[in-house]
């Protein structure tokens, strides 16, 4: 019975896995087929197979020739310094903002008014304050990863349950202690979810800052493919900007689950996600 | 219900002396809201309570039975009247107090041991001393072998016993209770107040029990005390007099089904009159 079982629950358990090998060989199958037959012009959608040649252009010359390393270093240094400088102002002026009323009076209206601004418009002021070199580039990844770690802290420090709070209160537990020994740890699944959303968004403000003016990095190599028509070679950069942004996701996403276990998977979602 | 059972109220003299461990004199809570008249949530209640004793406070939701134990523990504060356990005036949390909420309230973080360890480590004494007695208390609720667990691996009823050990590692004079096992089922609840029951007597504790289920109420408590809705109100006490051990085999005997009913009335008759 059991042997006549099991390749059914093999199937069960690659299922997923499976439906998304075959939906993605009949999307690049199609898209090679219109690109081949030149229903679409290459010049705006490239060939699959000419965008994998590229690609594997891009990784024989990571080190040697080219030399592409060069530019996804400075990108990756971008993003991460961008993400560091805003999980962490994030968090310490969010826990500002929920722990003294004073603060939280005098960051609100700011917080508020530069959260509705679209962050990459600062791009060309940032280029003349600090230059053409990686200064402002980490500027706007952190001004754009900021606001989903800072809202995220606080909505967690203010998430507590009543009642942990009074058991706090009648074992005459200090402001500092309550802080220590319940909010900062309450608060950590919620600034986790916003580290996620920042870590995308620092890609993205260090690739669109690029585009404002640079002289290297993946931003930068895109910028010039696409001002020589190069689609296919465009879209490699982006497949290598996905593949590093999911790498870096899913590197936060098991720090995470490390770090807050606590923490039942199926109500995560709860976090805010802005 | 039953009509042959005559209600007597016992009104045991409530009236304040200095043998009383828990005495409250006056007690009253106004809600104010604005735009809208207050709420008057407890209006006049004296209750004094003897050491050792265990004291149910019964009563429909929303009578204020809650909000009373909550002043009584010193998180609210009583519009008018005053507290004094042990002879000190409650003017916030008291450092004799112990309690128990409707929620477990376990810190997810931490293990069963370090839960319970929580009332030393925010007094900052020597948790290595402390450990040994967490550990007595684990065993005795019974959850010897859990103390590394963390409280999501624990059932709700595990939750509750834990709550318990941390509630008495806080070394209190007065145990404090609302609803603890309200969430849980019936089953479960009925097997958690014959423990309670046991522990409380067992550490010579004096504690008040906050619930709705009169039966819980009877079978806990030396004393029900019976509250009256908008505003809270005690109605009058039922005194109960069982001999011996309370097991599980009580809780469907004829002397305890009589405790029921006289208590049953009482709410019954006291609720009838507010409306």
């Amino acid at each position: 019975m059991k042997g006549a079982l099991r390749p059914r629950l093999v199937f069960e358990r690659f299922r997923g896995l499976l439906t998304f090998v075959v939906s993605l060989v009949v999307v690049l199958v199609v898209w090679q087929w219109a690109a081949v037959t030149e229903r679409v012009s290459p010049l705006i959608l490239p060939k699959p197979t000419a965008i994998w040649d590229e690609l594997l252009f891009f990784f024989d010359n990571f080190f040697s020739g080219v030399g592409y390393w060069r530019h996804t270093w400075v990108t990756v240094q971008e993003m991460l310094l961008g993400f560091a400088i805003a999980s962490a102002s994030a968090f310490v002026l969010g826990t500002l903002v929920s722990e003294f009323r004073m603060v939280r009076e005098v960051v609100t209206p700011y917080a508020v008014a530069l959260n509705a601004t679209p962050k990459v418009a600062f791009v060309p002021v940032f280029i003349v304050w600090l230059g053409f070199g990686m200064a402002p580039k980490v500027l706007v990844a952190a001004l754009i990863a900021f606001f989903p770690v800072f809202v995220n802290t606080i909505t967690g420090m203010h998430s507590i349950h009543v009642e942990q709070v009074e058991l706090l209160r009648s074992l005459r537990a200090s402001r500092w202690q309550t802080f220590r020994i319940l909010k900062l740890f309450n608060s950590l699944p919620f600034v986790f979810a916003g580290l996620k959303t920042a870590m995308v968004l620092s890609v993205i403000g260090a690739i669109v800052a690029e585009f404002g003016g640079a002289s290297e990095g993946l931003g930068y190599l895109i910028r010039q493919s696409s001002s020589r028509l190069r689609a296919d070679q465009v879209f490699a950069y982006i497949t290598v900007l996905s593949v590093l942004g999911y790498v870096l996701f899913d590197l936060i996403s098991r720090v995470e689950r490390k770090v807050v276990f606590w923490v039942d998977r199926t109500h995560q979602s709860q976090a805010v996600t802005s | 219900m039953a009509q042959d059972v005559r209600i007597e109220v016992e009104t045991r003299n409530n009236d304040v002396t200095d043998s009383e461990l828990v005495c409250l004199r006056g007690v009253s809570k106004l809600y104010e809201k604005r735009g809208s008249e207050s709420i008057r949530a407890l209006s006049a209640v004296d209750l004094a309570i003897r050491e050792g004793e265990i004291v149910a406070l019964l009563g429909p939701s929303g009578c204020g039975k809650s909000t009373l134990l909550k002043i009584a523990g010193g998180l609210y504060e009583p519009t008018e009247g005053e507290i004094t356990i042990a002879g000190d005036r409650v003017e916030g949390p008291s450092r004799h107090v112990g309690m128990m909420f409707q929620t477990p309230a376990l810190l997810p973080w931490l293990t069963v041991l370090e839960n319970a360890l929580l009332p030393v480590r925010v007094r900052r004494q020597s948790r290595k001393r402390a450990k040994q007695k967490a550990m007595e208390y684990i065993h005795l609720v019974g959850l010897g072998g859990f103390e590394h667990r963390y409280p999501n691996e624990l059932s709700g009823g595990m939750q509750q016993r834990a709550g318990i050990c941390r509630m008495l590692m806080s070394d209190p004079v007065v145990l404090l209770m609302d609803e603890p096992f309200g969430s849980l089922d019936e089953l479960t609840r009925e097997y958690m107040d014959v423990e309670l029951r046991s522990i409380v007597r067992r550490e010579g504790k004096t504690a008040i029990l906050v619930t709705h289920s009169v039966q819980e109420a009877v079978f806990v408590a030396d004393r029900v005390v019976v509250m009256t809705s908008r505003p809270g109100r005690i109605a009058g006490d039922v005194e109960i007099h069982l001999e011996g051990d309370r097991g599980s085999d009580l809780l469907d005997s004829e002397a305890l089904l009589l405790y029921c009913r006289k208590a049953r009335a009482l709410l019954d008759s006291a609720s009838g009159a507010q409306s």
